[in-house]
């Protein structure tokens, strides 16, 4: 079976490396690309991508900006939102785009969670 | 869990990344003493606060996160221009860092937090909001918050239920002082009145008119406190496209535009319906499922967008989706089947009269009443209800691209400008907003300014030509069915012609009336029953001398 490949986005170095490591020492399988915005996130976006893990509050576009571009380049991607809590309003229109949610901070059983469901 | 080494390089970037990013907001607070309201740098420093916040939070340093999420609350407020930042809140946004910078030190020291819960730092913070909250109760409602993923301020409670809140107004005091002094321009009118009556006869006329202006003064006044921003009621509606996209499995984002616009409270509540009704409809006819999209070589995710716009005592709104559009073909189809219309109509109506039979009594169909379209009601429930509040709804759509149905209701449905007119014996009203202008001609004009054009009467203002109604034809029509009577001939041979010039939705025309009266502002109400099937009156409103006159629906007039 062909890796998978997810990506992080988040101005955050700090979640960034995080989600690295977690990808490293128990999803080695996994490729992980880093972005630190919308703009980059479209730049750096492989021509394959299953999962996106994107912060809500970064510079440029927000996270809900971004999962609708992402998402229509790749209409089968499973896009979560990373938020440690949301507008009522902005939590809506994510789910009405069949966007799910993890809570601030990411971590490995939140990410183990939803890579599982790709074995 | 991730071993040791791991854990150094994450706090290593944990320092790192955070003393730049209190250096950035350090930078950014001395530069807003300066330029307190430069949106940009506001920005940049809440993010970097929410970084700070979000970082210490993942290395699970609750003091820090704590403290950091007080300040990110009040950097909120800040950036949405709620409250402005003097020189106290920047002092206390400095004190803050140093603080952070410091439990950084002894985190670098000892790896973990200090005692300190930062307590009286954070309850300055609070109290800084607090005030933020005060000025905001003081002021009108702000409907449309922008983006934001921080944390309502300090107290998740603090809004009342919207429900209740709708139920009281706030009134300024100038707004109250102006209600005072035109009740007090009232009295002393009524006093003239009263005093032309019984011993100055000459003095009425003035008097009356005084009297006039002055009520209709008051209540245009009283009229403005009825209205409310749209916006709320549009906020409802992510919920509804959100259930309902997760029931359909489809994708689909609601935008609002014109969050601002105000209705008038009464008109607020029978809308909310309707625009739910189109919205749910919008989602269920005519986004397609997500696989279909990609297979059409659209983006997954459907756009619905709704609008709302207010021209001249008009209330616009506007939801355009960019789903599969309406099937004429099929409309005529179940049309037929459903002996809405004969063969022969089918084959005479144009495209847009096909569409609009989606909204006639009986359309709606067992296979359309799906759990979501809703509870057994078609598109006729929408067209009664704008009917009824005095509207007029249009619909474009094309096929593959999506569909526009596109809504006009007076903003207020009490009181509305017309003009007075007549045919025969009746009074009709028109209302003013259509009205280009008034125009007489008489003898030879009539003549000279009319022509026909394929049988049909057209008349010329300034060069233009615009087709001719008559108003009795109309009225005739609505009874008996019959075509039209009053041909070129017929009005060649008229004396005298008085056409009010109309401008409806999409186009111009002129009104030929028996006579023009004066204007007058009216109070519209609702059609009795037995009208309520005629598509060219809008409403009913009660004549000075006891009559009954009824309100024309410009839009409709034009259609047949």
């Amino acid at each position: 079976m062909a890796n998978k490949t997810a990506m992080i986005v988040d101005d955050s170095s700090l979640a960034r490396m995080m989600a690295r490591k977690i990808f490293t020492t128990r999803f080695p399988d996994w490729g992980l690309v880093e972005a630190k915005d919308g703009d980059e996130a479209l730049a750096l976006a492989p021509p394959a991508l299953d999962v996106a893990l994107i912060d809500f509050n970064m510079p440029g576009m927000n996270g809900l900006e971004l999962s609708e571009k992402l998402l229509t380049r790749f209409p089968s991607l499973a896009v979560f939102l990373v938020t440690a809590n949301i507008q009522e309003r902005m939590h809506q229109r994510a789910e009405s785009m069949g966007i799910g949610f993890i809570k601030k901070p990411i971590d490995e059983p939140k990410i183990a969670d939803i890579l599982d469901k790709f074995k | 869990m991730l071993d040791e080494a791991t854990q150094a390089a994450l706090m290593q970037e944990f320092f790192s990344e955070n003393r730049e990013a209190l250096d950035r907001i350090e930078r950014g607070l001395l530069q807003l003493e300066t330029t307190p309201e430069n949106r940009e740098i506001l920005n940049s420093v809440f993010r970097d606060m929410h970084t700070v916040k979000g970082n210490c939070r993942m290395m699970g340093f609750e003091r820090l996160e704590g403290l950091t999420h007080a300040a990110e609350s009040l950097l909120d407020l800040l950036r949405e221009g709620r409250l402005v930042l003097d020189q106290m809140i920047g002092n206390q946004l400095l004190g803050v860092l140093d603080a952070v910078r410091g439990s950084l030190v002894v985190i670098e020291g000892n790896g973990a937090e200090g005692e300190d819960d930062f307590a009286a730092l954070i309850f300055q913070l609070e109290e800084f909001q607090g005030e933020a909250e005060l000025n905001r109760s003081h002021s009108e409602p702000t409907p449309a918050e922008p983006p934001t993923e921080a944390a309502p301020p300090f107290r998740n409670d603090a809004e009342p239920p919207t429900a209740a809140r709708q139920e009281s107004i706030r009134l300024s005091v100038e707004r109250l002082d102006a209600l005072m002094s035109y009740v007090g321009e009232l009295g002393a009118s009524f006093n003239q009145l009263k005093y032309a009556l019984t011993s100055r006869r000459n003095l009425l006329d003035q008097a009356l008119e005084n009297l006039g202006q002055q009520i209709y003064t008051l209540q245009e006044e009283v009229l403005q406190y009825r209205l409310q921003p749209i916006g709320r009621t549009m906020e409802t509606y992510h919920r509804l496209v959100r259930d309902l996209a997760v029931e359909t499995r489809k994708k689909v984002l609601l935008d609002l535009v014109g969050e601002e616009t105000e209705v008038d409270r009464n008109v607020l509540i029978s809308i909310k319906e309707v625009l739910g009704h189109l919205i749910r409809n919008a989602v269920d006819h005519g986004i397609e499922s997500p696989e279909e999209r990609v297979a059409l070589g659209k983006p997954p995710i459907g756009h619905i967008t709704l609008t709302a716009a207010q021209k001249q005592g008009q209330i616009y709104l506007e939801i355009t989706d960019d789903g599969r559009g309406i099937d004429v073909d099929r409309v005529r189809s179940k049309a037929l089947e459903r002996n809405l219309i004969t063969p022969e109509q089918a084959r005479e109506m144009s495209e847009g009269e096909i569409m609009r039979l989606i909204m006639a009594p009986g359309f709606s169909t067992a296979e359309q009443i799906s759990k979501i379209s809703g509870r057994g009601t078609g598109m006729d429930v929408v067209q009664a209800a704008i009917d009824k509040l005095g509207g007029t709804i249009t619909i474009t759509s094309q096929a593959g691209q999506g569909s526009r149905f596109r809504l006009r209701i007076p903003q207020t449905m009490a009181i509305v400008p017309v003009l007075l007119v007549t045919d025969g014996d009746e009074t009709y009203a028109v209302p003013q907003v259509n009205i280009v202008e008034l125009i007489s001609y008489y003898g030879q004009e009539v003549a000279t300014q009319v022509e026909g054009k394929m049988q049909a009467p057209m008349v010329r203002v300034r060069e233009r030509l615009f087709p001719l109604i008559f108003l009795s034809d109309q009225l005739t029509l609505r009874t008996d069915g019959e075509s039209a009577t009053i041909g070129m001939p017929e009005v060649l041979a008229m004396p005298a012609l008085h056409i009010v010039v109309l401008q409806s939705e999409e186009s111009c025309f002129g009104l030929a009336v028996d006579g023009i009266k004066e204007p007058a502002s009216l109070v519209i109400k609702p059609l009795n029953r037995i009208f309520a099937n005629i598509p060219i009156l809008a409403g009913s409103a009660v004549m000075p001398d006891g009559s009954v006159s009824f309100l024309l629906n410009v839009a409709e007039l034009i259609k047949q």
